[in-house]
């Protein structure tokens, strides 16, 4: 018996020590890779991390008594307990059972008005406040990349954007694709990109970077190669990136716009010194206009 | 020529046999099965028995078997679905590119989601259903037996077509859920998405059926005595379950319907042009789509709730906010679904009133976790498979609870949208949640049907197996998606460190197949030992409510005297009453066999797989052939035998003196 035990008791500190062994050997590889969602470089993602780590800890409070009564329980009530009460007739208890009626539901009402207050701080539409002037690019989705137009400074770009740090960014987004949906993790949500319609995202880079962008939606075969290049940098050198583009040779009319169109996987990033007047707002609402649609070829 | 292959065979060409090996072989698979499964019965001369005891069969316990055959194996199918998409993503880094074409890898994630949900869990939900409720409400059949049988024949039907995917043509590439524009005809020209509308249109409309049956059959067939607020909690969480199936599968049928006409009548309900909407589409599925998950685990709640009860020996805590706890989900569960698609863009009013719905759900979810907590609470509590399951239940089904949770706050879930975050939310809730509640469920009443009990050693390697391999496969996915990972990647740049986390994934996914052995051992090593574990008192687990109370195998007329229940847990107040063998026999009427059913099934697999390569001739021709077949149903008389009361008492002194 004796011996059996002392088997029982290695038994146990070998798993011990083999979840011990896990758990170091995630935290030092965890350590050593970049996890955007809680090491944001962002105005907004850091308010979205903030709010999941705060609802992941208000959790807790329901967690934590959940499991500690689960394995007590367990544990103590097990058949073959000597010492444990047996009373096969409790069935219920008024306040027992009001009590976590009320509990989860006095969580529940703070959790709600956190997300109705963040609902409307960190709505995508929103404007963001600052004393710099926003940037405004157009996103189109398309098979499989991503065109970016910059309206005032009239440039675009496959796959590649640069913004200025500490300066509000407005995207307009649309589609020419299968739903998409875009995002860049270390500095804000996603939103969709759908055909005929016109969503919008804003945000702000606070560090100096290159920030991975993807699509988050299948959009066929292409989708995973759907990656750009977010460049988060000075003013002067964003200034020095767009004058980069303008001397570029490509020019993107309605009819290299059309060439775009088709389907492509994997597409290096390439500039374009000037861009068709309305380019995107054509894109949005040529569905809605038979004569648009015919002009530019969009009857899907 | 072109124009009499058109006219024969509609867009099916020799072209659809599937030409890569990877494919090739899972054609051969799928062919191979039920050639093999043939040439046995031959051989075996069992094809008569086959027929006459099973496929022709209207009593529930034989098609809940039946249904739970088909799920099994269907586990099995859309698990190797998964093990691939496992090695793709643990191997497709940087330069390399993974075994899988990225349309081949797209095929497989839509499949898996697909089989999972519509063949696996609605399999094994509606399967436990047909062993358990009649006999939980001491009824001796459903309300319409031969209806019950068409239900599993369109399951078949819908079964037989996804699988046939396989074998001609390719399946959809657009998720399981197929959101347009890309299963439009423009993106998806080909079959795949008609295979999936077909397979959906035609299991979904056995669902209802089911639905209208069992509620009807609840509602009408309860043993006297037995009022609502006695009823066990099993059968009460399946009423509200089926509830929800009747209101929520006609908005699926009505959507697959409309994305079939833009399809192939050129009208434009979900595609951008011609006044469409793709977020139409995205809101009606998942106003069916949501009701639907909690279609699927309201029933494994019912089964932990006897499960508890029984082994802890003790009453469940708190039957009565259990029954309320499951009706506020009932109701909340329609006015969510918006929180699917938080990133549409919809105002933040609207992101704000779904979220705060979303998280209402989780305080009667919680009551009931704690109701079963407080089961265990000065009970006798015996750690057989049943129990296993329900703490390996709880423990990952409240982790995964945090996650809902979370998302559920719009801003948040902009961050952990269509992440692998989201992927391994929703799995921890189905797998934990569903598939062990049915587990659990499997377990507990196998000796009910089959009249011995499985083999404990094996069960538990199976959980323990389940367990750790879950943990392994779904902790790295919460990682990946906080480090920017999104779902459906068939391939990823090296760098971004993803690979290992995906590797010990894989590792996990292994382990849970190894689980899935350790299953298939157990029931066979127990079919090899049945003698040894037979079921000799009908109730090996000391339990509860009446299915108990009568001999184990259930004899098929069920319960051979009128009995009258005055508690809930009405069988185990009887054995403390000791008042066990009451009421009277009566003259029964027990519905004949028909293979009509079958018949409905097989004539909408042809109708659906002619309209997936639009075979016009013969949809038309099984349109017809369908519809006389219901009426000739119809119109038959003479579909019940007669058994008297003495011919039953007989029948049921001989069962006993078996037992």
């Amino acid at each position: 018996m004796a011996v059996h035990k002392r088997k029982q008791k290695i038994r146990y500190y070998l798993v011990a020590l083999l979840l011990l062994t896990i758990l170091v050997a995630a935290s030092i590889y965890l350590s050593s890779v970049n996890i955007p969602l809680l090491e944001p470089k962002g105005l907004i993602a850091n308010k979205e991390a903030h709010l999941i780590e705060f609802a992941a800890l208000l959790s807790l409070v329901v967690v934590v008594p959940v499991f500690i009564l689960l394995f007590s329980f367990a544990y103590k009530y097990r058949e073959g307990s000597k010492t444990a009460q047996y009373d096969p007739k409790l069935s219920g208890s008024r306040t027992l059972e009001t009590l976590w009626w009320i509990i989860p539901g006095i969580i529940i009402l703070i959790l709600s008005i956190v997300t109705w207050n963040s609902s409307h701080a960190l709505d995508p539409y929103k404007p963001l406040n600052s004393k710099n002037k926003a940037v405004i690019i157009d996103v189109i989705a398309l098979d499989w990349k991503w065109l970016f137009i910059y309206p005032y400074q009239n440039v675009a770009s496959i796959n590649q954007i640069d913004i200025p740090i500490n300066t509000p960014i407005r995207f307009n987004i649309t589609s020419n694709a299968p739903m998409n949906s875009f995002w860049v993790p270390a500095l804000s949500g996603q939103i969709y990109a759908m055909p005929g319609m016109s969503t919008q995202l804003n945000l702000e880079a606070n560090n100096i970077g290159s920030y991975d962008g993807l699509s988050a939606n299948i959009s066929g075969n292409g989708f995973a190669g759907m990656r750009f290049k977010v460049l988060a940098t000075s003013y002067t050198k964003y200034l020095a990136w767009i004058n980069n583009i303008k001397e570029s040779p490509n020019k993107l009319s309605f009819s290299t716009y059309n060439l775009l169109l088709k389907p492509s996987e994997n597409n290096p990033v390439f500039y374009y010194s000037s861009v068709a007047k309305n380019l995107y707002y054509y894109e949005v609402s040529k569905y809605m206009s038979p004569v648009l649609s015919q002009k530019y070829g969009g009857n899907s | 020529m072109y124009l009499f292959s058109f006219l024969l065979l509609g867009r099916l060409t020799l072209k659809a046999i599937p030409s890569d090996t990877i494919t090739r072989g899972g054609a051969l698979l799928v062919l191979l099965a039920p050639l093999g499964l043939a040439a046995l019965l031959t051989y075996k001369k069992k094809w008569k028995w086959l027929y006459k005891n099973w496929l022709t069969t209207l009593d529930p316990k034989k098609i809940g078997v039946m249904y739970i055959i088909l799920a099994s194996v269907m586990l099995v199918r859309a698990g190797v679905d998964a093990l691939m998409m496992r090695l793709q993503q643990a191997t497709s880094a940087g330069a390399s590119n993974g075994f899988l074409s990225a349309n081949h890898f797209q095929q497989v994630f839509s499949a898996h989601g697909t089989i999972m949900i519509f063949f696996v869990a609605m399999g094994l939900m509606f399967g436990l259903i047909n062993l358990v409720v009649p006999l939980q409400i001491g009824s001796r059949d459903v309300a319409f037996p031969f209806l019950n049988s068409v239900s599993f024949w369109l399951y078949t039907a819908g079964l037989i077509i996804v699988n046939l995917s396989l074998v001609l043509g390719t399946f959809s590439i657009a998720g399981w859920l197929a959101y347009p524009p890309l299963s439009e005809l423009k993106y998806s020209p080909g079959v795949g998405v008609d295979y999936w509308i077909w397979s959906l249109q035609i299991a979904g409309i056995g669902s209802l059926l089911s639905g209208i049956n069992f509620i009807v059959t609840i509602l009408k067939m309860r043993v006297k005595g037995m009022n609502l607020m006695k009823m066990p909690v099993f059968t009460w969480s399946v009423l509200g379950a089926l509830s929800l199936v009747i209101f929520a599968f006609p908005i699926l049928t009505a959507t697959l319907l409309l994305l079939t006409l833009d399809r192939n009548l050129g009208t434009h309900f979900f595609t951008a042009g011609g006044g469409g909407n793709a977020m139409m589409y995205v809101n009606l599925i998942w106003a069916w789509g949501h009701p639907e998950v909690y279609i699927l685990i309201l029933p494994a709640f019912g089964v932990f709730s006897e499960v508890v009860a029984t082994f802890s020996r003790k009453a469940l805590f708190g039957y009565k906010t259990m029954v309320w706890a499951i009706w506020a989900i009932v109701l909340l569960s329609f006015t969510v679904w918006l929180h699917h698609f938080f990133t549409m863009g919809a105002g933040a009013n609207v992101n704000a009133f779904f979220g705060i719905m979303t998280m209402i759900i989780a305080i009667p979810t919680g009551v009931k976790i704690f109701n079963w907590i407080f089961t265990m609470y000065k009970g006798r509590i015996s750690f057989a498979t049943p129990m296993l399951w329900f703490m390996g239940f709880v423990v990952l089904f409240t982790i995964g609870g945090v996650a809902g949770v979370i998302m559920a706050i719009p801003a948040a879930d902009f961050q952990l949208h269509n992440s692998l975050f989201l992927v391994a939310h929703f799995h921890t809730m189905i797998v934990s949640g569903v598939l062990f509640g049915y587990f659990a469920g499997f377990t507990y009443w196998f000796p009910k049907i089959f009249g011995f009990k499985l083999n404990e050693r094996l069960g538990k390697y199976a959980f323990w197996c389940w367990l750790v391999g879950f943990i392994l496969a779904f902790v790295p996915l919460y990682i990946l998606g906080m480090m920017g990972a999104t779902r459906r990647l068939n391939h990823y740049p090296s760098g971004l460190g993803y690979q290992p986390l995906f590797i010990v994934a894989g590792i996990g996914a292994g382990i849970i197949a190894l689980g899935v052995a350790f299953q298939v051992l157990q029931i066979g090593y127990s079919i090899y030992k049945r003698k040894e574990y037979k079921d000799t008192t009908g109730d090996p687990w000391n339990a509860r409510t009446l299915e108990w109370s009568i001999p184990s195998p259930a004899p098929f007329y069920n319960f051979a005297k009128r009995m009258e229940v005055s508690t809930k847990d009405a069988f185990w107040e009887m054995k403390q009453r000791k008042s066990l063998d009451q009421g009277e026999y009566e003259d029964i009427l027990v519905p004949k066999n028909s293979p009509i059913g079958m018949l409905i099934g097989f004539t909408s697999l042809a109708f659906g797989f002619a309209f997936v390569w639009h075979i016009w001739w013969l949809s038309g021709l099984s349109l017809i052939a369908l519809i006389s077949i219901v009426i000739y149903r119809l119109s038959q008389d003479n579909i019940e035998s007669f058994i008297s009361k003495d011919k039953l008492r007989k029948l049921d002194i001989s069962r006993k003196a078996e037992g």
